[in-house]
């Protein structure tokens, strides 16, 4: 009988969890650490590096004494409804504490709002007419007698804040924010703690509202890249089982030509890599494999066209500022501040050259992989930089 | 069953609607991309992370084939079927305008799945009325304790249409995990690719390429296995070529090969263009339909791109469809998404585009094209040269010119193959004027058809010599073009409109260009190329020594005497002296049009002796001195002393002979690298 093809165990788009997942423990030991702290967290990274897995994972496996939640909220359209949902989670970690005081508390509110059902699928309650955002205030402080410290964790809350600012709706946003500023730095609001995530970046949202006081108090944690190691680590996982086989000088190879190492990444190289084996039945992967792997990951990302197109179209005065410094970053692999702080005198930019470098960092294109140091996020687009301008002159 | 539905015209749009145990019998491409998404499935039931997946494929390439052959495995497999439930929204999705009507149609599917959803009280606030939904759709799914599988053609649309409540469903899928989604679109839309955008990288993109090679020829034999049809596996194995070319003119897409195979096994195929016209008979609903969903824009831009055949630049589209060039470019980007066009990429910043589908190319030509196109498209004879071997071609050929020589065929028909096959290079062009005279001859031809027959190489070259007259040179460049025989001809008439052109002084590199198809012609073996050959490099003066060659190879007394009339002259110049006075005495007494340009020539050449003996000679010289008195003069003048002969001069004719010196002192500058004209001016000017 013909042997089965098993393909890799990769998830790309949605979070991983459980077994698709890398755990790494210093994140979650520094999370934790701060939130003991009393620190409210604020997730530093740009899209498809992993913010919702990591979250999704504190979530799942909170320390005694906490309960956590993770949910999404970018499909909120109003203050009303955000209250709402901060709420409707509040009540749903609560009940899932196993805490004796904790259901007790549940007990407690379920009667005075005529709730009828907590469930995974949300709350559904009676009475009409409720003040949410009153009502948390109210539940909040009974959290320290009920021994229960709730952690949610809010993904995509920096979109809400952009949503409501271009529906016209800047002053609820910045209500929103103070609500929840004013909550951080109440003593009776030490049981509950909020980790704010987004696929925006919340700083550059809030300085667009000019309320960056509103959020200096967050304790950032950066997220960064897979170490050697850990991309090892990943590797393994993925391909644990699979049909696709790759010794060590080749895992090295994949993780040379990756070279920024995001599980996103990795994932849609293993993929890539998983679609030339299968259809030449060869599961020991070689180099030659692991090329022509790339060169189709960077052939379906067809897109790539639109990101350069965009900067033109956004920045047509300071384009060529910003594509000198994009040519660097794809031609020497990184651009230090040094570097880009030179080319902006050159260009007229030395007073502004950060904003530039805020938003290439913000719009995905870049990130800072150390202090200062710039590269681009994705090799892929890095690539796609290099063919447009193969010839660089800094 | 299979079988059934096969022959019957392999059940062409309806696929993704047959029974669901010919789907999981027929499925025979498209497998890494079922075999990844199976075994997704089974493997990570009850996990929270849920990977979707986005089938981008053009039409016809087995998208929703895919998703309904996902959805009969899940219905089918037992183990599956306990995890999840399918819900194929196929046809329901031309009333998906908001996130209610797509949880609607879910909820109207879930409940004919049997499992009961909570009734929702309706809110104005669509909002609200979405979260409202969901909850129940999440609560219904919780209760059965299986995953819903989405499976959403045209996934590009319904986001189009949800605009900014995508970013609901995306809250959605991240909190619950209880939903996969595994959408089909023609085109990879922002909603996929934009950094801004809820969705954006969040699918496992699939693209359903062209088929290749081997996988049309594994699918058209497994076809044959399972349907026990020996002809197809003939077909399959006995002509690798045309199952190619099938290949490249389907681009690849299993639903326009169906109508290939369908045809090849059901009907004869000697006669090419009833096959032809079968099968776009076959596939006009097909192209109608994506025709139609093409704005005007772009719909006249892939029709003028159709009658370009070839790969065209926004440019030359503007020019045809008289658009501007900005307008074009951003409808070309548009078709390239959409899947019907794709970019050539070139060396600089002006690409090229084509249409994807050749056969597609072909049924706008055929359907769309007027008389005028259809003339100057070569659809039937590409279609015929590219299916059939040189072979087949050319007994094909045989066989159309006996039945137009007996009249043994429908007229219109026999224009049509006429004008196929005389646009074809395998023919040459003296069989193609065969075959288009004899075509001719047959009356009751329509008069669109008649208007399509192309002209005879003899009228071409007849158009070409007047158009040469007139100066239009462009028009004749066009009008040669319009020759398709690889035989030499066109080459051979392109070779004498440079050489004109050249001559006349339009086209400084006429005379080159001349040479360069005098060459190919002559390579061709088209049997007066030499001639024009020998001319060019006569006149760029170089060479010599292949001149001499070609002169003394070949037998070039074939044009009759006016066109041999130069040759003693080139001769003269490549050093052969072979039978020279002979050659001309013959001229002379054939009275030859042109003697006195080869007298000029010869002076040129420094044989005015040779030319004075003639003029002397008691045989010919009377008549000669009678009818060219100044050029005898002025080859006196060059051969003897000139002071008395100048004097005897009639004056009234000195002012020629003066320009007949000019000519050939000019001749000599060039041909010998002096200064003679110079000087003889110098000695003619007053006072000298």
């Amino acid at each position: 009988m013909k042997k089965e093809w098993i393909h890799p165990n990769t998830v790309t788009g949605d979070a991983a969890t459980e077994g698709r997942y890398l755990k790494r423990e210093y994140i979650n030991e520094s999370f934790w650490r701060e939130v003991r702290k009393g620190n409210h967290i604020l997730l530093v990274a740009p899209r498809r590096v992993g913010k919702t897995s990591i979250m999704k994972d504190l979530a799942c496996n909170c320390p005694e004494g906490f309960a956590g939640i993770y949910e999404n909220i970018e499909g909120v359209s109003c203050k009303i409804d955000f209250y709402q949902r901060l709420f409707e989670l509040l009540l749903q970690s609560i009940h899932r504490s196993k805490l004796k005081q904790a259901k007790e508390l549940v007990g407690r509110w379920t009667n005075k709002f005529r709730i009828i059902e907590i469930s995974k699928s949300g709350i559904k309650i009676e009475a009409q007419k409720i003040d949410y955002e009153k009502e948390i205030r109210n539940l909040i402080p009974e959290l320290k007698e009920a021994k229960v410290h709730v952690i949610i964790f809010l993904d995509e809350f920096a979109e809400i804040i952009y949503k409501l600012k271009k529906n016209g709706c800047q002053e609820d946003a910045i209500s929103i924010l103070h609500m929840l500023r004013e909550m951080r730095s109440d003593d009776d609001f030490k049981h509950f703690t909020i980790v704010y995530a987004g696929s925006v970046g919340l700083e550059f949202v809030i300085r667009n509202i000019d309320r960056p006081k509103l959020i200096n108090d967050l304790h950032p944690i950066k997220l960064g890249v897979l170490s050697d190691a850990e991309a090892s680590m990943l590797i393994s996982q993925l391909t644990d089982g699979a049909s696709i086989q790759l010794s060590d000088d080749i895992r090295v190879y994949l993780k040379q030509k990756i070279s920024y190492l995001l599980p996103y990444y990795l994932q849609l190289m293993i993929e890539a890599i998983d679609d030339i084996a299968f259809e030449t039945k060869t599961a020991v992967v070689n180099e030659k494999m692991i090329d022509l792997a790339f060169l189709n990951v960077l052939k379906e990302k067809k897109n790539f066209e639109d990101w350069l197109l965009r900067l033109k179209e956004y920045h047509s005065v300071n384009f060529s500022f910003i594509n000198e410094l994009l040519q660097h970053a794809a031609h020497r692999d990184h651009i230090t501040v040094q570097e880009i702080y030179s080319k902006a005198e050159k260009a007229g930019h030395s007073e502004d050259y950060m904003d530039f470098i805020e938003e290439l960092v913000h719009d995905g294109y870049l990130v800072e992989i150390e202090n200062h140091i710039y590269c681009f996020i994705s090799p892929l687009l890095r690539q796609y930089w290099l063919q447009k301008y193969p010839i660089y002159h800094a | 069953m299979l079988k059934e539905q096969l022959q019957s015209d392999f059940n062409y749009y309806q696929n993704a609607n047959a029974d669901a145990a010919v789907i999981r019998e027929g499925f025979l491409v498209r497998k890494y991309e079922f075999s990844v998404i199976s075994d997704d499935l089974l493997r990570h039931a009850g996990q929270r992370s849920v990977q979707h997946y986005l089938l981008l494929g053009k039409r016809g390439s087995g998208k929703s084939t895919l998703l309904r052959r996902i959805q009969v495995e899940i219905d089918m497999n037992e183990k599956l079927s306990s995890q999840y439930i399918a819900i194929n929204l196929a046809e329901e999705q031309a009333n998906i305008y908001r996130m209610f009507d797509l949880l609607e149609e879910i909820i109207d599917e879930l409940e004919y799945h049997n499992i009961g959803v909570e009734n929702v009280e309706e809110d104005d606030d669509a909002y609200t009325f979405s979260r409202r939904l969901f909850a129940v759709i999440h609560k219904a799914l919780e209760k059965t304790g299986k995953k819903l599988v989405l499976l959403l053609d045209n996934i590009d649309r319904i986001f189009e249409n949800l605009d900014d409540e995508v970013s609901l469903l995306r809250e959605n899928l991240e909190n619950f995990g209880d939903i996969k989604i595994i959408g089909a679109s023609t085109r990879m839309s922002e909603h996929f690719w934009a950094y801004n955008k809820p969705f954006y990288e969040f699918f496992r993109v699939m693209e359903l390429k062209p088929l290749k090679s081997k996988e049309v020829k594994d699918l058209l034999l497994s076809w044959a296995d399972a349907l026990k049809i020996d002809q197809l596996k003939d077909f399959v194995e006995k002509r690798p070529g045309q199952l190619e070319t099938i290949r490249l003119l389907t681009d690849g897409l299993p639903r326009t090969l169906q109508f290939f195979v369908n045809i090849l096994l059901t009907r004869n195929q000697e006669n090419g263009y009833e096959y032809l016209r079968l099968l776009m008979d076959k596939v006009t609903p097909l192209y109608q339909e994506r025709l139609n969903n093409l704005p005007p824009s772009q719909r006249k831009i892939i029709l003028q791109l159709s009658f370009l055949w070839e790969a065209a630049g926004a440019k030359d589209l503007a020019e045809t469809t008289k658009m501007e060039t900005r307008i074009i470019s951003a409808q070309l980007n548009q078709l390239i998404e959409k899947g019907v066009v794709d970019k050539v990429e070139t060396k600089t910043k002006n690409h090229l585009y084509r249409l994807s589908e050749r056969f597609f190319n072909l049924w706008l030509i055929f359907t769309q094209g007027s008389p005028k196109e259809k003339r100057r498209a070569r659809y039937l004879s590409i279609f015929l040269e590219s299916f059939y071997d040189e072979k087949e071609f050319t007994e094909m050929v045989l066989k159309h010119y006996a039945n137009l020589h007996k009249k043994q065929i429908d007229p219109n028909k026999a224009a049509l193959l006429t004008k196929a096959y005389s646009q074809s290079k395998l023919i040459s062009s003296w069989f193609r004027d065969g075959l288009i005279e004899e075509t001719k001859k047959i009356g009751g031809i329509n008069e669109n058809l008649k208007r399509e027959l192309p002209l005879t190489t003899r009228e071409i070259a007849g158009e070409l010599v007047a158009l040469i007259d007139k100066k239009e040179w462009k028009k004749a460049v066009h009008l040669v073009e319009s020759l398709e025989q690889a035989d030499g001809a066109k080459e051979f008439l392109f070779a004498y409109l440079y050489l004109e052109e050249g001559r006349a002084g339009f086209n400084l590199n006429g005379l080159e260009q001349a040479e360069t198809y005098a060459r190919i012609s002559t390579d061709k073996n088209f049997p007066i190329a030499p001639y024009l050959l020998i001319w060019s490099l006569y006149l760029q003066n170089k060479d010599k020594a292949q001149v001499y060659k070609l002169v003394n190879e070949r037998s070039l007394i074939v044009l009759g005497a006016d066109g041999d009339a130069c040759l003693p002259v080139i001769k003269v110049w490549a050093g052969d002296f072979k039978a020279i006075k002979e050659d001309l005495l013959n001229l002379i007494r054939k009275e030859n049009a042109y003697l006195k340009r080869i007298f000029i020539g010869l002076l040129i050449h420094h044989q005015s002796p040779l030319v004075l003996d003639l003029f002397e000679s008691p045989d010919v010289g009377p008549g000669l001195k009678e009818k060219f008195l100044p050029v005898y003069y002025a080859t006196q003048l060059l051969t003897l002393d000139a002071q008395p002969i100048s004097i005897k001069i009639p004056p009234e004719i000195r002012e020629v002979i003066n320009d007949l010196l000019i000519a050939v002192y000019k001749g000599r500058d060039f041909y010998y690298n002096t200064n003679e004209e110079q000087n003889y001016r110098m000695r003619q000017a007053p006072g000298a």
